[in-house]
């Protein structure tokens, strides 16, 4: 994509801003059922990159991690006292 | 987890850190220059006792000579060791060549000791004065105990029943990095408390004794002078009695701060007062490496992650609550467990699990020290490490997306371009994207536009 500008010839590369998310594949896929589970409007995931990594939407990054938090402690069993 | 020590250095790196004025006055004190002289590698110290009593300048070269081919290292070590202490002179000769001389203060002070022999400022007090002075083990009783007392003072002043007489201003010197204050809550240990308090005895008094150096600036006290004293009281003798009066004012109320955090006994009689050093006074001019006061270690771990500790002290207890659920104290033992909960509660306030392990290591009872491993492994590696492990799966990165690149020329300028600047998470040479650290974004911008 080029563009003009003053006679100059500008190279236009897309840059989106993001977070970029690495983990093992189980976790990869959690989090990518976790994004099918969403309602359209709040999918976050913009690109699935490999098994392992994935790029989506700034500002999530609290809310996976409680998600995850929340997943861990659903598959613990505690010790009735 | 984030990397946040705090970083105990022992006297001779603060005292290499003074500036070059400062120092020279420092090498006055006959102590100050034997106490560098012994915290010296083995060469630099034969290289000062050689170079002791000449007094030209000495052309490196020649010292290069005095070393086999395979002691150059260490040569090297030695030589930059001496020049960062400002023991030796850096100076050029008329031919252009680097020559060493001594310290000329250094030299005047050490020659003098070395002649004249050391004697303290202060004799020890004579024993008909001297009554009830208290025996060498009831003095490193002691000192333990202040220290423990302090400790406990540092960290949750509530537990302690009789407070020490060290004023709150200070004491907020000590906790500054330790304990984060907010107006409505109670004090809170920062990452770096939870370090300190798993740190072993010297180095929590090395971080301590710097703390209270580098306040003295602040309170007005010529920290030249204070470092000075301090040397100058460890070169003192464990249990004996030293008079009061032979202290300046200055000195008396350093005293007074020592005393409270278990360096020095405070004792009066019926002709005059007195204070004794305790062994954590004269480890000051020690390095860290010797720890050869190693204390007792009396924690064990089982396999079935119950932990034993026989311990009375209210200090031993804390430090096990960080990361373990202390269950119930005996007179002479504490018992707890090493839970998730109890280690998940560790790992949010900043403990990493090698911290752990190693804490159990280092003060390991003597009846499970010798076996292999101290702390079984299945704790260890199979649950401590584990459940560390288990709470990053997910590692997210600010970054920045990248694709629609005009030719495969900019794809792979760009992505060098990344590289360099150690901000390349990811990329695909078929489709030719790639994902950058939004740190590195801004300057892959700039290569980009710099393209035409």
């Amino acid at each position: 994509m080029y563009c003009c500008d003053k006679g100059r010839l500008y190279i236009m590369v897309n840059a989106t801003k993001g977070v970029f998310i690495s983990c093992d594949i189980p976790m990869a896929q959690y989090i990518i059922n976790m994004n099918a589970s969403m309602p359209a409007s709040d999918k976050f995931i913009i690109h699935i990159l490999d098994n392992t990594h994935m790029f989506v939407q700034p500002h999530v990054e609290q809310m996976i991690r409680s998600q995850i938090a929340k997943f861990r402690e659903d598959n613990t069993y505690v010790k009735p006292n | 987890m984030p990397e946040v020590r705090i970083i105990a250095k022992n006297f001779m790196d603060m005292v290499a850190s003074m500036q070059a004025m400062k120092l020279d006055k420092l090498y006055e004190n006959g102590f100050i220059c034997e106490a560098i002289l012994r915290s010296l590698p083995p060469l630099a110290k034969k290289y000062v006792i050689q170079m002791l009593h000449i007094d030209v300048p000495v052309a490196a070269k020649l010292l290069e000579e005095w070393v086999l081919p395979d002691g150059v290292s260490k040569h090297r070590v030695a030589i930059d060791r001496l020049v960062q202490l400002r023991v030796f002179l850096e100076a050029v000769d008329r031919k252009n060549e680097k020559t060493y001389k001594v310290n000329p203060t250094f030299q005047r002070s050490l020659q003098k000791l070395l002649v004249q022999g050391g004697t303290l400022p202060r004799e020890s007090m004579p024993s008909n004065i001297t009554v009830r002075l208290p025996t060498l083990e009831n003095l490193e009783a002691y000192a333990l105990e202040q220290w423990e007392c302090f400790l406990l003072q540092l960290i949750s002043p509530s537990q302690v029943e009789k407070p020490l007489n060290i004023s709150s201003s200070l004491m907020k010197v000590f906790q500054r990095r330790i304990l984060s204050h907010r107006d409505k809550e109670a004090p809170k240990l920062t990452e770096s408390g939870f370090q300190f308090l798993l740190m072993d005895t010297n180095a929590q008094l090395w971080y301590i004794i710097r703390e209270y150096i580098s306040n003295s600036e602040e309170r007005g006290v010529d920290a030249a002078e204070l470092i000075s004293f301090m040397l100058e009281l460890s070169f003192h003798v464990i249990g004996e009695a030293y008079s009061i009066n032979t202290l300046t004012d200055f000195q008396r109320n350093i005293i007074n701060d020592l005393a409270d955090l278990g360096l020095v006994k405070l004792q009066q009689g019926r002709k005059g007062s007195w204070f004794i050093p305790t062994k954590l006074a004269t480890n000051l001019s020690m390095s860290l490496s010797d720890s050869s006061s190693r204390k007792q270690g009396f924690v064990v771990v089982e396999t079935n992650f119950r932990v034993y500790a026989y311990s009375t002290s209210k200090l031993h207890c804390e430090i096990l609550r960080l990361f373990s659920r202390v269950e119930y104290q005996l007179p002479n033992l504490i018992v707890g467990a090493i839970t998730k909960e109890s280690l998940y509660n560790a790992f949010e306030n900043g403990i990493t699990a090698d911290q752990i392990v190693s804490f159990l290591q280092q003060n390991a009872h003597p009846r499970v020290a010798e076996r292999v491993p101290s702390v079984p492994e299945n704790v260890t590696d199979q649950q401590i490490r584990l459940w560390e492990a288990d709470l990053n799966r997910v590692e997210m990165t600010e970054a920045h997306y990248y694709d629609e690149f005009p030719s495969r020329d900019v794809f792979e300028g760009a992505c060098d371009c990344a590289r360099e600047w150690n901000g390349l998470l990811w990329e695909d040479s078929k489709k030719m994207h790639m994902v950058v650290k939004t740190e590195a974004h801004h300057h892959v911008r700039e290569f980009l536009r710099r393209q035409k």
